[in-house]
């Protein structure tokens, strides 16, 4: 089951194409990370989610509704939290919450009560006094105060010191502990790579890639510098094909491996060495070439393959 | 409707909507007794300098000259740009914050994806705009009556009489909050929606004065609502202003029905 299933989602502003053919798949309890640049489309493909924006082809389906017809009924099962949020200034935090609560047809308290102190928010103050960290905290809370079923949040971490983005992370994994679904717009690879298990990326408003994060890693270049036991070792070695060598000395070669690890350890084994050293799989590089790189052509909708939530 | 939409709305103007009743009965009062006290030298001057005989006229709608009651001067304070300016000014600010979907100024980010019909949006402003728009007329009429009281004017005014050209005036706000709805509506930006709204309401002023000094603005300044706002007329007949009143009212209603019409079909971009 999917939270967002997108078929060829398409929007343009006049001449310029915000968003080309983007077939995304949410898979339900996941937190899935909206990677990509400034400008690459994410923002465009939540307000579309969200039913703020019409579609110009394709369509998105959110929660088993369609996101722009079944708007109302679906927000309502929806927490949002915008890239750029804003209150009312001369609101305090609880009146502010009050309103989206009542707006919501009511909130438990409880959940309120609890999130507030999760977050370390003083909700008496006008939110005018709130520092951005603190609005930004705010925006947390109305997103995840009514349990929704799917949480969008977008770049949320913005603003955010350390031991708060820890919160954050605990309630996201809560969430997705309950079953419910998190996208997660961000344009920083490290923290959806903490926070996420699956990943999206968004280039030019193409979609690029969609994967576990799991399988990304795999697919992930690490580092190897092998130092060997005799000289000329390094020249005559035969190597396997997925290692591409970068720097070869007399008796040491450094480069990088892609793919599975088990492939390199094998021949490893039949090599006599002095010394060797293997990064963890850098998934930074990966996404470096993606966002470099000239973008896939547009993914054939019908056949989402790489997808097995 | 929303009524966390409407008592948000009401909460956000309730400072601001107060100011303004305060300022509306506060200049009406002071109109009454400057009336009873000027209203012989102001007649005089108005006589002897044609250009503000002019300008009264476009203010009013008719010559004023001859023998004119105290209930007809006193008119004169309900098309006093202290009271059109502040009453326009709270039905931009209202009409204007949600509608236009503007994320710096509405939140509408955060208003826009509650669990709420866009219409739902669109009718909770309107309540809170349309119950501003008949006190302001309330508070017109209220002004002269307390002015009436306390100052007591040396000729006795006919209060009921009043009621036309307050009347007169709701509806003038009617449809100038109804076309700031459409106007909203069709705008991503807050400043550009006043900004559009203010050259409405400039420009519909500037044909209005035009035509009492060129004959052939006549045929252009129907379409100005300060054509449809005629009080001392109306006091003076004593006629009700059937025809003006029904166009600014179905004119009103149909820019609102047009805009609710847009704001559920339209995009909110990230601007």
């Amino acid at each position: 089951m999917y939270a967002i299933l997108t078929d060829n989602l398409s929007k343009s502003y006049g001449r310029r194409q915000a968003l080309d053919g983007v077939s995304l798949r949410v898979p339900t309890g996941s937190r899935f990370g909206f990677l990509g640049p400034n400008g690459a489309g994410k923002t465009t493909t939540i307000r579309l989610l969200l039913g703020l924006l019409r579609a110009t082809a394709g369509s998105a389906e959110v929660l088993g509704g369609n996101s722009w017809h079944d708007g109302p009924r679906l927000r309502a099962q929806i927490g949002y939290l915008p890239g750029d949020v804003r209150f009312y200034d001369h609101f305090t935090g609880r009146r502010m919450l009050a309103f989206l609560a009542a707006a919501r047809g009511g909130v438990a308290d409880a959940e309120i009560h609890r999130l507030t102190r999760q977050f370390d928010l003083d909700l008496n103050r006008r939110i005018r006094a709130y520092s951005r960290g603190m609005k930004q905290k705010l925006g947390l809370i109305q997103a995840l105060m009514h349990r929704p079923r799917l949480l969008i949040l977008d770049e949320p971490t913005t603003a955010l010191d350390p031991l708060v983005r820890e919160v954050l992370a605990d309630e996201l994994r809560r969430v997705s502990a309950d079953g419910r679904t998190v996208l997660f717009s961000s344009h920083t690879l490290s923290e959806v790579e903490d926070l996420c298990d699956w990943v999206a990326i968004l280039r030019d408003g193409r979609l690029i890639e969609q994967e576990r994060i799991e399988t990304l890693r795999l697919r992930a270049v690490r580092q190897v510098e092998l130092v060997f036991e005799h000289d000329a070792q390094a020249a005559g070695a035969s190597l396997p094909p997925a290692l591409r060598i970068l720097h070869r000395g007399p008796r040491s070669l450094s480069g990088t491996w892609t793919g599975p690890p088990a492939p390199l350890l094998q021949w490893l084994h039949g090599v006599s060495l002095r010394d060797i050293r293997i990064s963890p799989p850098d998934l930074e590089h990966l996404f470096l070439a993606y966002y470099e790189h000239e973008p896939r052509p547009a993914q054939d909708p019908t056949t989402p393959a790489k997808v097995s939530p | 409707m929303s009524r966390a939409v409407v008592l948000k709305t009401a909460r956000d103007s309730f400072v601001l909507l107060l100011l303004v009743l305060a300022a509306i009965v506060t200049l009406e009062m002071l109109y009454v007794l400057a009336m009873g006290r000027l209203a012989h030298d102001l007649l005089d001057i108005w006589r002897k300098i044609p250009f503000l005989k002019d300008v009264m006229r476009v203010l009013v709608g008719v010559n004023i000259s001859g023998d004119v009651s105290a209930t007809t001067l006193t008119t004169l304070g309900l098309v006093h740009p202290v009271l059109l300016a502040t009453s326009w000014a709270f039905l931009l600010t209202v009409c204007t914050r949600d509608i236009t979907g503007d994320i710096d100024a509405g939140i509408a980010d955060l208003v826009l994806t509650l669990p709420l019909p866009r219409a739902a949006i669109y009718t909770g402003t309107t309540v809170v705009w349309v119950v501003a728009c008949a006190l302001f007329a309330a508070a017109a009429w209220c002004g002269i009556a307390l002015g009436e009281q306390v100052f007591h004017p040396p000729e006795p005014l006919v209060l009921h009489r009043l009621l036309i050209p307050v009347v007169n005036l709701c509806a003038l706000l009617l449809a100038i909050g109804g076309v700031s709805m459409l106007v909203s509506a069709l705008s991503s930006r807050r400043v550009v929606a006043v900004a559009i709204m203010l050259a409405i309401l400039l420009a519909s002023f500037l044909v209005n004065f035009l035509e009492v000094f060129i004959d052939q603005m006549r045929y252009v300044s129907f379409l100005g609502f300060m054509h449809y706002y005629r009080p001392v007329d109306a006091v003076r007949t004593g006629q009700w202003p059937v025809g003006q009143l029904a166009v600014l009212l179905i004119g009103g209603a149909t820019a609102w029905t047009i805009g609710l019409w847009r704001f559920n079909r339209r995009d909110i971009p990230a601007v």
